[in-house]
């Protein structure tokens, strides 16, 4: 028979977790709020960016030689993966790291092509490895606290990895935000740009550049790729933070669950014992009549 | 007819610094100052470190931006800022200070990769004071000495 001193030592075991649970859900939660106003005002200059970058496109004739807008025979891709430094977070650093895989296989299962996966956060970076694939970078992993500096960082590394030959294509794989509920894995292209020269535009705007197209173009793509990133960071911290609240607000409740179990039967338990005791003291007060 | 408008729109990785209708923007580029007026053609242009000037009918308004780009299309500039920031929220006082370390670190014997830090600093304080000197300015009226 479990004995009531092992139930008694379960339900406490399971209260400490469920308060530490509690206090991460809280901690979560708090810390959202905070990393979804960051991701709010990003939101816009990502949107007034990408407008910007599509009346470049459309009004730039294609004589015009652009860095970073190549298209080159594809012999190496990079991907930036965004995952978590911690787990505890329901799916989130599985779902993303396996939409990944997914789509470099895809990408590598007839052709020679070389992956190079820059891995940003120890779970993706964990994932990857087990797997025997190509890490050649590795950072901490997204948070609320990332600044635009640590953007920068990556956005000057692929940059350097693009026209040095070291990466032909490169993909950024990241977690965007819908509701606190709804968390969908992004795959994008950041390098080269997309050029829609095949589909000319009806009016094209005639830009004029200041001092000229080429050097416009070589100071707004790298902001644009830090700009790009920084915002696929925010959008994988909030989630992870959503993430992790949702899974810990479930987990408290399980938690809750198990122990009204468990109390369940201490108390049955119990009145077993007392009736057992009444029985045996009526039994033996009959006998001595 | 109602008077055109210029609607401006400053952002910034950290937020949206300004959004609303302007009579004119004086933005400082790699090749100088650049002033723009309603109709303006279509226009792209790198911004330097320097004073934006907003100015909405007798109000001249400033602002300290440090690098970005701009795009003029339909009378709607857009500002792309690596950082910008609004007179009020410069610490005068710390950025005297950090100008003067700049000052007595020029003096020193550093690298080359250093300078060329303690430069974009430098041009950073600079543009900071300048800004907090003249926050608003009124244009109708000239302060006599």
């Amino acid at each position: 028979m479990s004995s009531m001193k092992a139930i008694k030592k379960r339900i406490t075991s399971v209260n400490n977790t469920k308060k530490i649970m509690k206090a991460m859900n809280l901690v979560s939660a708090s810390k959202l709020q905070k990393a979804k106003t960051r991701l709010d005002h990003i939101r816009p200059l990502f949107d007034n960016l990408n407008v910007v970058m599509d009346t470049i496109k459309k009004g730039l004739d294609s004589d015009t030689e652009l860095a970073f807008a190549q298209e080159r025979e594809v012999k190496n891709i990079a991907y930036i993966v965004l995952s978590s430094d911690r787990g505890l977070c329901g799916g989130y650093n599985t779902n993303i790291s396996k939409e990944a895989l997914a789509f470099i296989d895809a990408n590598h299962s007839k052709t020679d092509k070389q992956e190079k996966i820059l891995a940003i956060g120890t779970k993706g970076w964990e994932y990857f490895k087990r797997r025997g694939k190509n890490i050649v970078f590795r950072n901490p992993g997204p948070s609320e606290a990332t600044s635009f500096a640590d953007a920068e960082v990556l956005g000057n590394k692929i940059a350097q990895m693009y026209t040095s030959g070291e990466a032909d294509e490169v993909y950024i794989v990241y977690t965007h935000f819908q509701t606190i509920l709804a968390h969908v894995p992004y795959i994008v292209k950041l390098l080269p740009i997309r050029t829609e020269t095949s589909v000319p535009a009806s009016n094209p705007v005639q830009m004029t550049y200041d001092p000229d197209a080429k050097s416009f173009m070589e100071h707004a793509v790298p902001m644009y790729l830090n700009i790009s990133i920084y915002g696929a960071m925010m959008e994988s911290a909030v989630c992870e933070l959503a993430s992790r609240m949702t899974s810990m607000d479930s987990a408290t409740r399980n938690a809750t669950d198990i122990i009204d179990d468990l109390t369940l039967e201490y108390n049955r338990k119990r009145q077993g014992i007392i009736t057992q005791e009444i029985t045996e003291i009526v039994t033996g007060a009959n006998a001595l009549q | 007819m109602a008077v055109k408008k210029l609607r401006l729109r400053i952002a910034t990785p950290e937020s949206v610094k300004f959004d609303d209708d302007t009579d004119m923007v004086i933005m400082r580029c790699i090749t100088g100052d650049m002033g723009i007026l309603p109709n303006h053609q279509p226009i792209s242009a790198i911004l330097d470190f320097g004073v934006l000037r907003i100015i909405t009918g007798e109000l001249e308004k400033r602002m300290a931006v440090f690098g970005g780009i701009a795009q003029v299309v339909d009378n709607v500039v857009t500002i792309l800022a690596n950082d910008a920031q609004w007179p009020e929220d410069i610490d005068i006082a710390f950025v005297q200070s950090e100008r003067a370390r700049m000052e007595r670190r020029s003096q020193e014997d550093l690298d080359d990769l250093e300078i060329q830090r303690d430069q974009v600093l430098m041009r950073r304080t600079l543009v900071q004071i300048e800004v907090s000197s003249y926050p608003i300015l009124s244009r109708t009226e000239p302060e006599e000495p």
